[in-house]
């Protein structure tokens, strides 16, 4: 038993990780609409530069906002 | 194997996807929140349940970490599991469109590889829950039989 505690508890903390490591993540994304300073194209943003959201009536595409430009909609290509 | 370690495995595997799942709602917050609100089966509960998951969740990690409340998480873990899985499959089965309410790495996957993904879960801990009874068994036997040595000792010794 006592070597399995360690186990469950490491599992523990590699999921806490996981889960800030994912929203660091860089993932690619298209930004449709112009940008001062950048034009429109694809990206690649980390998850804490985008505020992502639900896109109604299309399923598997993310939307989001950016965080640093809030009208602005991106999508994943 | 021993079916202790294989308990401990299965717990470790459940906490991992627990926590994380956890944490990955919690983080994206207000994204989760209007994502379970567009569920076209539980918009009027979205309320409750954008926080009684989470919640859930890690309240049945947290049981999954300690020995003593282990089986009864392993219990929980499989309702869960079972909860989530019918969830999509009446999602799959009868809505008109899929909005996914999941998080971080899991909303990569497609409803039917999430909802195959639940079933290995289901499947993970109710093996858990039958390693669990089989070693709670044995360890009573155990004890019994070293009991009835040990009374059968003091009465040989005439202690």
């Amino acid at each position: 038993m006592k070597k399995s505690i360690p186990l469950v508890a490491l599992a523990a903390l590699l999921a806490v990780g996981s889960a800030f490591a994912t929203r660091l993540q860089v993932q690619w994304w298209n930004v449709n609409n112009p940008i001062p300073g950048r034009t429109p194209g694809i990206y690649q943003l980390s998850q804490d530069q985008v505020k992502g959201f639900y896109c109604q009536g299309v399923d598997n595409v993310e939307c989001a906002y950016l965080i640093s430009n809030p009208i602005m909609i991106v999508k994943k290509p | 194997m021993k079916k202790n370690t294989i308990v401990e495995i299965i717990s470790a595997l459940l906490v991992f996807l627990f926590i994380y799942a956890a944490l990955s709602k919690l983080l994206e917050f207000d994204k989760f929140k209007y994502q379970l609100s567009q569920s076209p089966f539980i918009t009027n509960i979205s309320w409750l349940v954008v926080w009684a998951i989470p919640v859930g969740e890690i309240l049945i990690s947290i049981s999954l970490l300690i020995k003593r409340t282990r089986p009864a998480g392993l219990y929980l873990s499989f309702f869960l599991m079972l909860l989530f899985t019918g969830y999509i499959f009446i999602m799959l089965k009868y809505s008109s469109y899929l909005p996914c309410s999941c998080g971080g790495i899991l909303s990569s996957m497609s409803w039917k590889q999430h909802f195959f993904f639940n079933l290995a879960f289901i499947g993970l801990s109710l093996l858990g829950i039958v390693m669990q009874n089989i070693h709670s068994n044995e360890k009573l036997i155990k004890d019994a039989v070293n009991r009835n040595e040990a009374e059968h000792l003091k009465k040989k010794v005439g202690v």
